[in-house]
């Protein structure tokens, strides 16, 4: 199977050109120089890390197959299969041996760190394909007072070089595409053996100071930028800042467009109904396919702020410093620095914060943040727990619910590092280097590449995330309003009471006593399951109060006043301990499952997600109701 | 003595790398920080934090104590002439 899709024949002289480079060497920009917009994610079975590819046509008039690999820094060496060094291996390899005309490689540098690009370029020569050497960061080396000679360095490395400032997108291009040609003129050529040269000696000798480069370096402005940033006082107090601005547009953000979304929601029922009118058909569209297209949209405007913030944080090269300044708090829990943002993040959303793991580079590291993330207490989980708390404990004080509140606010931080801490000794052990990191130069981000990137991310959360919440919903919507068959036969009962939800609630009812769950609760648990916001409606459904999310006090009546046949309470204030012992601990989200799905593309990690923490809740549940029980809260 | 032994400020030359396995250690001079390598220490993050670390092959590294203690150098007096044509 040829890894680059194509829908048409390949003539002569078509090519995969693979572009790589050290991270922070300014591929992306040469990426989108060459590309324009056609840029997509490719689809290559088996590769875990997004593998960005365009088109491009070539100075022969062929198509160019341009594929952007994750930034890497050796080829020959990788510390796991599954990092980015591995995937990128891998990739070459696989194309080498499967396209019809050898791959061309187009290796990207930063000429102001030219001696460390050039030991990647050993490598890269090793492979024994075509290759081509593109200088970035023109501008930068300009600034710096100093200059490449470019033909020395082909000279010496034995391949065809050319200098450019990616930020002038068209002569960026027509100097790529040229250098293009002259890459696969010379590969037809026999002669392929690679000469060796020592990386530090090169560099040395091609680059040169010039007259009249007074400007202040970028090395010396980072300096003076570090000496602020990474101060032993300062830069901490700076970091809080940021991250707070942070969150806090993300947290605050999730409001108003929730609001917005339900708005439109509701009026898209009231046009449904009153054209289908009330029946079935209208049901389903409104309550289930609708509310699940709604709950998609409310994510994006926290997708997007986060994106382009994150975006701006690791062009601008403030990512790894904030990194740098945290990296010890983490190493307790057997994460790195580069987890703080994705893991504080999700106490906004753990939607986004999934996303957002791909600022980690450890692949094991990575995958025990997303794990975890659904633990932490997101916004979405505080007004749930504020209707559960109003509903089971009306009469209680306002410091006994307080108290409940702010412990089920840490219970979500708690339980997301012991996680982590059991993970990283489980399913996600295995060496992992602990951090090494680059500390890039500080630059302006190009505010074109980090909007186009923020866009891709969100179109792809739309597609990929969006379908499999629109297909749960729908699930969902039929468990809790189709009736099981043979349920006619009781026409007393109402249509949730003869659901398919209802029968299995009952079926559990067994098993889930013992946290004091009877089966109209296990009901609410079912149509919580894709969003744990619609636990007190679908509660509300099936004890017949209507409006109950709205209106959480005539809930609260009905569940004090709810006697089992002996006369005594049907739900008691261990009922309700034990059932937000649950909901801290359960995924009930299936956008986050989504979400997982989407990141680790597989079943298998959402799976685990589901079934651990599920079980997890349920086990804490039990414990809370039977000690509650125990001190006489039953 | 070890990298991680290091003060703030001062310079050093990796003798070897041994993070006990060699693909890591390869890995880890692809990166920079390879034996023969000279390396400043511009600064060490609060509570036996990673290392601020600059090469003289031109790059910054922040790195974790743990690695550094892996990596062997020796003290480097004066200021010698960075290479690369680096400043």
């Amino acid at each position: 199977m040829s890894p680059a899709p194509s829908t048409r024949a390949p003539a002569a002289g078509d090519r995969t050109v693979v572009l790589v480079g050290r991270p922070n060497a300014g591929k992306s920009s040469v990426f989108n120089a060459i590309t324009g917009s056609s840029a997509r994610v490719g689809n290559y079975p088996g590769v875990t890390v997004d593998v960005l590819e365009g088109l491009a046509r070539g100075k022969d008039g062929a198509t160019l197959t341009v594929v952007d690999l994750p930034g890497l820094y050796s080829l020959k060496t990788a510390v796991q299969k599954d990092s980015d060094e591995g995937v990128a291996r891998s990739f070459i390899e696989r194309l080498a041996r499967t396209d019809a005309s050898p791959p061309l490689v187009l290796q990207v540098l930063d000429p102001t760190r030219l001696a460390l690009g050039l030991k990647l370029t050993q490598e890269v020569l090793a492979l024994g394909l075509p290759v081509g050497l593109v200088l970035t960061q023109k501008d930068v080396l300009h600034d710096e007072g100093r200059q490449v000679d470019a033909a020395a360095l082909a000279a010496a490395v034995g391949a065809p070089v050319v200098l450019v400032d990616a930020r002038s997108k068209e002569s960026a291009r027509e100097a790529i595409l040229d250098l293009v040609a002259r890459a696969a003129g010379r590969a037809d050529d026999a002669d392929t053996s690679s000469p060796t040269f020592d990386a530090a000696e090169v560099a040395r000798s091609v680059v040169s100071d010039v007259r009249g480069g007074h400007k202040e370096g970028a090395r010396e402005r980072t300096r003076r930028i570090d000496a602020l940033l990474l101060h032993p006082l300062v830069g901490p107090v700076l970091f809080l800042g940021i991250m707070t601005a942070l969150f806090a547009a993300v947290f605050l953000v999730a409001d108003p467009a929730t609001n917005l979304m339900e708005a439109l929601v509701t009026r898209g029922r009231e046009v449904m109904l009153r054209t289908l009118g009330k029946n079935l058909l209208s049901s389903f569209l409104s309550d289930g396919v609708l509310n699940g297209a709604g709950t998609v949209l409310a994510f994006m405007p926290q997708i997007v702020i986060l994106t382009v913030a994150l975006e701006l944080l690791e062009a601008t090269g403030y990512l790894a410093r904030g990194a740098f300044l945290v990296d010890r708090v983490l190493g307790a829990l057997g994460l790195s620095g580069r987890s703080f943002v994705p893991l504080l993040m999700g106490h906004a959303c753990a939607v986004p914060a999934i996303g957002a793991t791909r600022v980690i580079r450890d692949p094991r590291e990575r995958l025990t943040a997303i794990l975890v993330l659904p633990l932490t207490t997101c916004s979405a989980r505080l007004p749930t727990y504020g209707v559960v708390i109003g509903a089971f404990f009306a009469d209680k004080s306002a410091l006994f619910k307080a108290a409940v509140f702010v412990t089920l606010y840490f219970s979500g931080l708690l339980s997301a590092l012991v996680t982590s801490l059991v993970l990283r000794r489980t399913a996600t052990k295995g060496t992992s280097l602990p951090l090494v990191m680059e500390m890039p130069a500080y630059r302006l981000p190009i505010a074109g590449a980090v909007a186009k990137r923020a866009w891709r991310t969100s179109t792809r959360f739309l597609r990929d995330v969006g379908t499999t919440i629109v297909l749960v919903a729908s699930i969902l919507w039929a468990a809790l309003h189709v009736p099981v068959p043979g349920a006619e036969a009781r026409p007393d009962a109402s249509a949730a009471e003869k659901s398919v939800a209802a029968s299995l609630g009952r079926s559990v009812e067994p098993l889930t006593k013992l946290a004091g769950f009877d089966w109209r609760i296990n009901v609410g648990l079912v149509g919580s399951f894709g969003q744990r916001e619609l636990m007190v409606g679908t509660l509300g459904v099936i004890m017949g109060v209507e409006d109950a999310d709205e209106e959480p006090r005539k809930l609260s009546a009905h569940l004090r006043e709810a006697k089992k046949p002996d006369g005594t309470a049907r739900y008691s204030t261990a009922t309700g301990l034990a059932l937000l012992a649950f909901f801290v601990l359960a995924c009930q989200c299936m956008s986050t499952v989504a979400a997982i799905r989407r990141e680790t593309r597989s079943w298998r990690w959402p799976a685990l997600v589901l079934a651990y923490t599920y079980s997890v809740g349920f086990a804490a549940a039990v414990l809370v109701y039977q000690i509650a029980r125990a001190v006489g809260a039953g | 003595m070890t990298l991680a032994d290091a003060t703030a400020g001062s310079d050093v030359r990796v003798e070897s790398v041994d993070l006990g396995d060699e693909q890591a250690n390869g890995w880890l001079s692809a990166v920079g920080i390879g034996a023969g390598e000279r390396l400043t220490v511009l600064r060490r993050a609060a509570f036996g934090g990673p290392l601020h670390v600059a090469t003289s092959s031109g790059g910054e590294f922040a790195l974790a104590v743990a690695v550094a203690r892996r990596v062997t150098v020796t003290p480097v007096d004066g200021r010698e002439p960075s290479e690369g044509g680096e400043r």
